[in-house]
């Protein structure tokens, strides 16, 4: 009985306004057209969002904190999939914002950008991805990213 | 033969010199009184209802012989007269709340007068026993091949509500997203556009013309014997927005004794403990009316409700008054005509959405606070008549209007404004073709004329026809097999029909427990507001989609209920598996521009499980006894999955429960509720990436505890008054129920309500 009455008196929980939430989320949808590539070329599937513009490569950027990936690969042999990211580190700009694709074997080598946000296929050497600048926490941001797999847009990675 | 009673009165009126205007009037009803005086007497017939275990009188339970419009309540003695019975066959049905039907069969002859002692044997604490919304006709509980919750009204008044939305929040399986009634996980939210529930006052559809929206304050809840929710596809039988199932407000029947009964509240918002939200003292009150008395043929019911409430959020205020009247003219023993006229008032802020989450309680349009001003009124009548024991046609007709009016002090009159009519009118028979087969058939018309300033002039026309049987010959199984056709016009949309077929069955096992199986399928037409809204307001674009197809999907559940002995205590357990698939749903999305339109773009797929169990706990035999505890708990676990995004369906919970404890204390009782729904998984997220709310997806699983404590007068001072003291959200726990919008934080209400 006591517990309750402390409990009424004190109010439990719920919504907080004095602990405002400190990281941002980008959100979107990635559609895909095209023919799809063979399963085993398909080794892995994310969206990759990087800080420096063109990156070095996918797996080096994302170990020195300048580049972030989706937790989970896409869904293959889709027409569409959604996606989310986590962005703690606020405010920041990404520069470039890549679905990409592990085809071969080797980790840190066998990747490519099959879809860049700002740069529908069929996307020539002139297109500028978009940035994104991420800076207000609590928010969602947007980036809808196109993939043609028959045409793939310019590759940055070496 | 006029009865001498009725010839000395009809001379001393035609004596009297009054004016030919008024003698025309008294004719008339002379006329009308002579009609009823040259009715056969017929037989009569005297019961005295009693509860079975404590031989105590029940005052308040429900006659009727089925087959006619012949019935009454018992009264403070328990006694019930039905006189003016014709010869015939008939079957007696005796209910109550909180016990079993008792039914017999009986055979009148002219002049007979039939005394019989009814004893009620108790069930298990808060269940209705007798259900219309299942099969459009009044029918047991367990014959009902869908999930129903059929919900008191009496001591749901207690509780000082004033609004529909507030009622069915208590219902299990229910949720409520701000003007969305959500069951079973199948509506979202949409400001209330397009609701995938019908709402019913006495079987006359009640949504909007324009909006297809339910208006919750048009609902006359002091008026209302029980709500009835059908939990399901319904289409078969109801027709567009029956698609997640139907709420039925059925309202009472009066007695020969008249019947008064009043409600004064008031309360305060407690201050929430955050200096951010504080916005000083606010409170509401409310007071409302009812009577009701049956003279001879004649029966009124009719309840005033006034309403004002300064809200806990800045620029959401409000003030709304309403007035309700149902006449009843028992023409002649087979025959009744009832009438039902509503009218309410509401002025309030247009709250959207907070400013922020440090600023939840100020309006993210508090630059320009807006008011809508908006009235809803009714007028329906309803023509039952038995042709014979078998036969009989109810006609019902209503005309349905809605206006609104935004504006802005001050501002020229450009905002958004709507007027909406929406027109219904239904003949059903119903035809008792074998002892135990039931049809019924009927023509049903909907009609909504709307002239707004955001939709244009508009008119939608649906023209239905339906089928039902009832097969009981094959007892203990009864089988349910039905179907509607639809045809939808409206301007500017391609014409379409649809067609609606519905499968119960229901099975009373051997063993105990009672299996039900239903099978339907069910639409909803685009409204007039999702295919034709164009507006800009509070920094939403919204853009009209004329080429809206209608939504439509098939539901499925397998239900079983039984009562099973809880330490020695009856309780009734039910438990429903369902499954339902949903084509080309309506949901608003953003699109070019960041306007927002209504597309059909989601298919989804909605399963889980609902458990019910209703008892009590304690050393005596009866649920009502000081010392027992009350109890009913209630648990929905839902999957609902779009199938177009690969996820969860927006604006949905997993998991819903409800657990509520009753303690008699002798002279009132004590209440606990206790209501959980897991946090919404998924929301628009352009409302954050489009930067329309600040922290919209700021959101918690909700726990809300509701105490309270009610006194009863004639126990302490010997009046027919009771005392409640409340406190809503007991916890002052902080949550949202759709983006921005904080709900009500902790509550202190006192409220006298009383009758004779």
């Amino acid at each position: 009985m006591l517990l309750l009455v402390l409990l009424l008196l004190a109010g439990c929980g719920g919504l907080d306004p004095t602990v405002l939430p400190t990281e941002a989320y980008i959100t979107g949808t990635v559609r895909f057209r095209g023919a799809w590539p063979p399963e085993d070329s398909l080794r892995d599937l994310r969206v990759v969002a990087f800080q420096n513009y063109p990156p070095q490569d996918v797996v080096g950027e994302v170990l020195s904190g300048k580049a972030l990936f989706t937790q989970e690969r896409l869904p293959l042999f889709v027409d569409s999939a959604s996606y989310q990211l986590r962005i703690e580190q606020l405010p920041v700009t990404l520069r470039y914002i890549v679905v990409a694709q592990q085809y071969g074997p080797d980790l840190f080598r066998h990747w490519r950008g099959v879809g860049v946000y700002g740069c529908p296929p069929p996307a020539d050497t002139a297109c500028q991805p978009d940035s994104l600048q991420v800076q207000e926490a609590g928010r969602w941001y947007r980036a809808d990213i196109e993939v043609d797999f028959e045409h793939l847009p310019p590759q940055p990675f070496p | 033969m006029v009865p001498s009673r009725y010839r000395g009165g009809f001379r001393a009126l035609t004596a009297a010199a009054v004016p030919m205007r008024q003698l025309r009037w008294l004719a008339v009803l002379a006329t009308v009184a002579m009609l009823w005086a040259q009715q056969p007497p017929g037989a009569v017939l005297q019961l005295v209802v009693r509860d079975a275990a404590t031989t105590q009188p029940l005052s308040g339970a429900t006659v009727r012989l089925q087959g006619t419009v012949l019935g009454g309540i018992s009264r403070r003695d328990g006694t019930v007269r039905l006189e003016r019975i014709p010869a015939g066959e008939y079957t007696l049905v005796v209910s109550m709340v909180g016990y079993r039907v008792w039914q017999r069969t009986l055979r009148l002859q002219a002049g007979d007068t039939v005394r019989l002692l009814v004893e009620l044997e108790p069930q298990p604490v808060g269940l209705v026993p007798i259900v219309v919304t299942a099969a459009k006709r009044a029918q047991t509980l367990q014959e009902a091949p869908v999930s129903i919750s059929a919900v008191e009204l009496a001591p749901v008044l207690e509780r000082s509500y004033s609004k529909l939305d507030e009622v069915l929040r208590t219902i299990p399986g229910v949720t409520v997203n701000r003007d969305h009634v959500s069951i079973r996980g199948t509506s979202g939210f949409a400001l209330g556009v397009g609701s995938r529930t019908l709402l019913l006052l006495d079987g006359i559809p009640l949504l909007s013309g324009d909006s297809g929206e339910m208006k919750f304050d048009a609902l006359p809840l002091m008026a209302a014997e029980r709500i009835e929710v059908l939990k399901g596809a319904a289409s078969a039988l109801y027709g567009t927005a029956a698609l997640g199932g139907v709420i039925n407000v059925i309202t009472r029947e009066p007695s020969e004794q008249p019947q008064g009964a009043f409600r004064l509240y008031g309360g305060l918002y407690g201050t929430p403990r955050f200096e951010q939200w504080q916005l000083g003292q606010r409170g509401f009150w409310g007071a409302d009316l009812s009577y009701a008395q049956r003279l001879g043929p004649i029966a009124l019911l009719s309840s005033a409700t006034v309403v004002r409430d300064e809200s806990y959020r800045l620029d959401d205020d409000s003030f709304r008054w309403q007035l309700f009247a149902k006449l009843t003219w028992r023409v002649s023993p087979p025959t009744a005509l009832t009438v039902l006229l509503q009218h309410a008032d509401d002025d309030h802020g247009n709250w959207l959405y907070w400013r922020s989450l440090q600023e939840a309680t100020r309006p993210g349009n508090e630059d320009s606070p807006q008011r809508v001003r908006s009235w809803k009124s009714l007028l329906a009548a309803e023509w039952r008549q038995f042709w014979s024991s078998r036969l009989s046609s109810t006609l019902r007709a209503g005309a349905y209007r809605t206006e609104f009016r935004n504006r802005l002090p001050g501002a020229p009159d450009t905002l958004p404004s709507s007027v909406a009519y929406s027109l219904s009118a239904e003949w059903q028979w119903g035809w008792q073709w074998q002892p135990n087969i039931l049809l019924s058939a009927g023509i049903h018309g909907i009609g909504n004329v709307v002239e707004a300033s955001i939709y244009g002039e508009r008119r939608q026309w649906l023209l239905a026809a339906y089928a039902q049987a009832e097969l009981g010959m094959l007892r203990p199984l009864g089988v349910t097999v039905g179907a509607r056709l639809d045809r939808e016009r409206m301007q500017g949309a391609a014409e379409h029909f649809e067609l609606n077929p519905r499968l119960g069955i229901v099975y009373a096992s051997w063993f105990g427990p009672q299996f039900r199986f239903a099978l339907g399928r069910a639409f909803r037409a685009p409204t007039v507001a999702e295919r034709f809204a164009q507006l800009r307001t509070a920094g939403f674009v919204v853009r009209p989609n004329p080429q809206l197809k209608a939504e439509r999907g098939w539901s499925a559940e397998l239900g079983a209920a039984d009562t099973v002995r809880l330490a020695g205590k009856p309780w009734a357990v039910d438990v429903a598996v369902f499954h339902s698939d949903l084509f080309d749903l309506i949901e608003p999305g953003f699109g070019e521009g960041a306007a927002i339109q209504f597309r059909n773009v989601t298919r989804a797929r909605i399963q889980g499980v609902e458990l019910n169990a209703t008892g009590w706990v304690g050393p005596s035999l009866r649920a009502n006894q000081p010392g027992t505890l009350r109890c009913e708990l209630a648990l929905t676990l839902l999957n609902p999955r779009d199938l177009s995004a690969n996820s969860m369906l927006k604006y949905r919970s997993r998991w819903l429960g409800i657990a509520r404890a009753a303690l008699p204390l002798g002279f009132g009782e004590f209440h606990l509720e206790y209501r959980y729904q897991s946090r919404v998984e998924r929301i628009d997220e352009e409302f954050s990436t489009l930067g329309f709310i600040r922290h919209a997806d700021q959101r918690v699983p909700i726990h809300v505890v509701e105490l309270r404590w009610t006194l009863e007068g004639m126990a302490l001072v010997g009046l027919p008054v009771q005392l409640s003291l409340g406190m809503r959200n007991a916890f002052d726990y902080y949550y949202t129920e759709v983006p921005g919008n904080l709900a009500p934080p902790r509550q202190f209400v006192l409220q006298l309500s009383g009758g004779w």
